[in-house]
């Protein structure tokens, strides 16, 4: 009943006209920046930010959530079309969502990528609105040990991620790891593989590495296929019906599952503090390939493999609001931002926030529900108009990739020196690509890396060097096992024919 | 054709190695602590070693099938100029001449032709756009000219 | 082709020619102030300077561009500025980090504090609050510092190595020679989570997110950082009381490179002090915790040098160095 009651002052708050229109623009600048390659939700936000001065806290608050979450959705867009992730964590959703587009199915990728992105987003905001404190609790509780071994799970999972040789994808994660070593030390200070740059104290950006060893090292590749003549796996694609767009029955079905998935492990990374939705997505895109019959089609167009991990990081954006809002913990940076904003306005989010400030808790949750369904119906019709960007001639449309890549890889810090580094590894990449490596995996290694350095020297500073703190919690141990679990799996076969070989004898 | 991609993967393994030997070199420069306080060299010292494990393992790698189109060399050395170009440019010309010399560099990383008009349009259209967007909206600390370029095109000091 | 993009950038360069105008002298300021903030969008720094720049220009009758050079703990945006024009049309929000911490954590920091800046005017400064969880068996700071010479001693959080919540945490055992661990975070809401859920013993972390987690019964707070208390949490004791010669605040100072001229100095010192005392940065400067400067302009230099001294002899004992 009190739910009851506190949904309807939600929705008074959050239908009020200026809510309406301010969650609009939010949502729609969101979308919008979202899809730019390399500006992300931060530097929008920031720059919003003085502008919503003169507004009603709870309105201001709506639209830079709704710039926040509806980034999410934009991010995808030109992951699925052009390779190029828009912000990192739908990096994950061009390993399939970018195939699909050189099968022709971009409309498809785009529309899975709305609907996941939407039944992710509006599942986990069920979530907040009924157990935020409970959820704020239990993430408190997670230790570093926890946390160590989330990351090794994630890491072990990664391994598994692409296709091919075991052997390469495993140089990958290491490299992925090495790139995540790069900057300041957290525990000692002292810099590491910075080669005397002091741009690179903070380590490299995510963007960086993202935009250079996909974007930049397949438009090197098409170059060169047009050059002999075109591709003919290119479609020219000019028209696409509105039904080609939607999933056939079957593949209905086969949607639902990954959505759910993606959903839950989205809500539990995003509420943790210090994860976020690029972990979020990695997670879920490694556990569906898991969990799939055909995992062999992952990185060849599964639509799974957009599915899982676009609900999971929109999940995940909406689960971050919990340790924000109900703790005044901000789980990464832009959470951070978003709280400096309501300190701006006056509000201090703390534990008692929910109780003391209802009308503006259970707006802001009324509202992230209603800029989900405009998101959807923004995005929806906008497909049609979005696939016709690879209809753009070459000679047009890569000049203008590169533009947007060099200034997103400038925005992340404003310094040339990042936009040398994706040179860097638009070079790396192009190399990994004619020598049959896959770069996915390095992207995992880079997030997952370090936070498992981090929280492993954290676990044992603590512990006094006693390695046995990992088993001291149910949590870990279990995760622990899973990973082991994971391990052994592929030794499965092998081990069942060694015994039954040893049973006749 | 095939064997000199066989020559390449098996230099890149060699490449792997040295880069995992390094790595082995860094991390003992860097100190590995102890086990209640691990050292920086700790993790690069443990990749180092499994980088170069896996390196030699891939040397001994049965290779699979290979793209059998030649290498894009002149598309990648025409990018590599025109992403440089631009990060040389934008900061000490402005946004405007930089983005001229992407463009065009870009462009003649392309084989297909172009014409002037074309490309002029294309630079225009991403000076407006970028000007309006970054500088106008986003803030980034861009000049659209710089004015030391302006003083030296007019001779003025 | 060559032609036509000659012409396009002529004309361009006239049109901006026009925006930028000679170099002759006129009444400072006649165009636009650029303000580094070295720290990322949305840190507290950024959006201090935020409010001071907007505030200021309405003053000064010319924008003030807020611009982000984040790295290096600031010496990346920090270092830029101090070889800008010393013509006040760049200026920098500095910090107790960018003017006083870093000289003596990075031992090739690409500026001198002391040297190669021309301080403008003091905006505020905050004491942090040593805060222990809720279910923490120390009640007071007397407590915590008889845990810290029992057994294994204790851990604190901080947001990372050389920062000053670190060095606090490292002062503090200095001044009582207990046994305390050093555990760093990314950040310090991580770190505050660490310290609720009772994973590390206590933290020094800023007074206004911390206070609503004290009011809400899910930390304590145990002293303040600085000898004055704190206006957000007036009922916490001075750590100083205790342990004499703890005294530390994080602050804000805005600077130049060095060698600008007195009358642009003073114009735009005398432009933060209105903006300081204009009502919308006091209602900020309230709700989060900081307080207004009170150093005068010719005592800044002597500020920075002291306060210098004072981090630069905590992370000495410390042997917090960062190469």
């Amino acid at each position: 009943m009190e739910l009851l009651s506190n949904l309807a002052l939600g929705m008074e708050t959050a239908f009020s006209y200026d809510a309406l229109l301010y969650c609009f623009i939010g949502v729609s600048i969101g979308t919008f920046v979202g899809a730019l390659p390399g500006i992300g939700p931060m530097v929008t936000i920031s720059v919003a930010l003085p502008l919503t001065f003169g507004l009603d806290p709870t309105v201001a608050l709506i639209m830079l959530a709704g710039i926040f979450y509806g980034a999410q959705y934009g991010g995808s867009i030109t992951s699925i079309l052009l390779n190029l992730p828009g912000t990192a964590s739908t990096a994950v959703t061009a390993l399939d969502g970018y195939p699909m587009t050189k099968n022709g199915r971009a409309g498809l990728a785009l529309f899975i990528n709305a609907v996941a992105s939407f039944c992710g987003s509006s599942l986990a905001v069920l979530l907040v609105m009924g157990f935020a404190p409970t959820i704020a609790d239990f993430a408190l509780g997670f230790n570093s040990t926890e946390y160590f071994s989330v990351m090794l799970l994630g890491l072990i999972a990664a391994c598994t991620m692409s296709n091919g040789s075991t052997l390469k994808a495993l140089v990958m994660v290491a490299f992925g790891l090495v790139l995540g070593i790069v900057g300041l030390d957290l525990n000692s200070g002292v810099p590491r593989f910075t080669f005397g740059f002091l741009g690179l104290t903070e380590g490299v950006s995510l963007i960086s590495i993202a935009m250079g060893l996909f974007g930049i090292a397949e438009i090197v590749t098409k170059l060169a296929e047009s050059k002999n003549g075109g591709s003919a796996a290119e479609p020219k694609v000019t028209h696409v019906p509105f039904r080609d767009m939607l999933p056939k029955r079957d593949e209905l079905r086969r949607l639902w599952g990954p959505i759910l998935r993606g959903t839950g492990i989205g809500s539990v990374i995003g509420a943790l503090p210090g994860s976020g939705p690029t972990v979020a997505a990695f997670m879920a895109y490694a556990m569906e390939k898991k969990v799939s019959r055909t995992p062999e089609k992952f990185g060849t167009g599964a639509l799974e493999g957009v599915a899982a991990p676009e609900a999971a990081n929109n999940a995940s954006v909406q689960a971050a609001f919990i340790p924000t809002l109900s703790l005044g913990i901000p789980g990464d940076v832009v959470m951070a931002i978003l709280l400096g904003a309501m300190i701006m306005h006056g509000i201090i989010p703390g534990p008692q926030f929910i109780s003391a400030q209802p009308a503006m808790f259970w707006g802001l949750i009324v509202s992230f529900w209603i800029g989900n369904v405009m998101l959807l119906i923004l995005n929806l019709p906008l497909i049609g108009l979005l696939v016709k960007i690879i209809t753009v001639p070459a000679r047009i449309l890569y000049p203008v990739v590169i533009f947007f890549i060099c200034i997103g890889s400038y925005s992340v810090a404003n310094n040339v020196l990042d936009v040398f580094v994706t040179l860097v590894f638009g070079l790396v990449g192009y190399l990994l690509l004619r020598l049959n490596y896959n770069a996915a995996p390095v992207l995992l290694g880079f997030i997952l890396g370090p936070m498992m350095e981090e929280n492993l020297r954290r676990s044992l500073v603590i512990s006094r060097g006693d390695l046995t703190v990992f088993l001291d919690r149910p949590v870990s141990v279990g995760l622990l096992l899973v990973c082991l679990l994971l391990l052994l799996m592929p030794l499965r076969k092998p081990l069942m024919r060694y015994i039954r070989m040893a049973g006749q004898r | 054709m095939i064997r000199k991609n066989d020559l390449s993967e098996v230099l890149f393994a060699f490449v792997i190695i040295a880069f995992g030997l390094f790595l082995v070199y860094s991390g003992i420069d860097l100190s590995i602590g102890k086990m209640s306080r691990i050292g920086p060299g700790f993790l690069p010292l443990c990749l180092g070693v499994i980088i170069t494990v896996l390196g030699i393992g891939i040397l001994f790698e049965r290779q699979e099938k290979h793209l059998d189109i030649p290498p894009n060399i002149r598309g990648l050395a025409l990018i590599t100029l025109a992403i440089g170009a631009f990060a040389a440019l934008v900061e000490t010309t402005g946004l405007f001449p930089a983005t001229a010399a992407l463009v065009i560099l870009t462009a003649l990383a392309n084989h297909e032709r172009i014409r002037p008009l074309t490309l002029l349009g294309t630079i225009i259209g991403l000076c407006v756009v970028g000007y309006l967007l970054f500088v106008a909206a986003l803030q980034l600390p861009f000049k659209p000219i710089s004015p030391d370029l302006i003083s030296w095109f007019t001779g003025t000091n | 082709m060559k032609h036509v993009f000659k012409k396009v950038l002529a004309v361009a360069a006239i049109a901006s020619a026009s925006f930028v105008g000679n170099a002759a002298v006129a009444e400072y300021p006649e165009r636009p102030i650029t303000m580094i903030v070295p720290f990322s969008a949305g840190t507290s720094t950024d959006t201090v300077s935020r409010l001071i720049a907007k505030v200021m220009s309405d003053n000064l009758g010319q924008p003030i561009v807020v611009e982000n050079r984040a790295g290096a703990g600031g010496s990346v945006g920090t270092s830029e500025v101090v070889k800008a024009d010393p013509d006040g049309y760049t200026i920098a929000m500095g910090t107790v980090g960018t003017l006083a911490i870093n000289k003596s954590i990075f031992t090739d920091l690409p500026y001198d504090p002391e040297a190669d800046v021309t301080p403008i005017s003091f905006v505020g400064y905050t004491p942090t609050l040593l805060v222990v969880g809720a279910d923490s068996k120390f009640q007071t700071l007397e407590d915590l510092v008889a845990g810290s010479k029992a057994g294994d001693g204790i851990t604190f959080a901080s947001t990372g190595n050389g920062t000053s919540t670190h060095l606090a945490g490292e002062l503090l055992k200095v001044l009582t020679g207990g046994q305390m661990i050093h555990v760093p975070y990314k950040s310090g809401a991580v770190g505050l989570a660490a310290v609720m859920s009772g994973e590390v013993d206590f933290m020094f972390n800023h007074p206004v997110s911390a206070k609503k987690n004290v009011e809400a019964g899910k930390l304590r707070a145990l002293g303040v950082s600085g000898a004055k208390g704190s206006v957000v949490a007036p009922e916490v004791p001075p750590i100083n009381d205790s342990y004499d010669g703890f005294d530390l605040i994080a602050w804000w100072l805005i600077h130049g490179p060095a060698n600008m001229p007195d009358d642009v100095t003073n114009k735009l010192s005398a432009a933060v002090t209105a903006a300081i005392n204009a009502g919308e940065v006091r209602e900020y400067f309230a709700t989060s915790g900081i307080t207004e400067g009170d150093v005068p302009l010719d005592g800044l230099k002597g500020f920075i040098s002291a306060e210098v001294q004072k981090w630069g002899g905590i992370a000495e004992s410390a042997k917090a160095k960062a190469d």
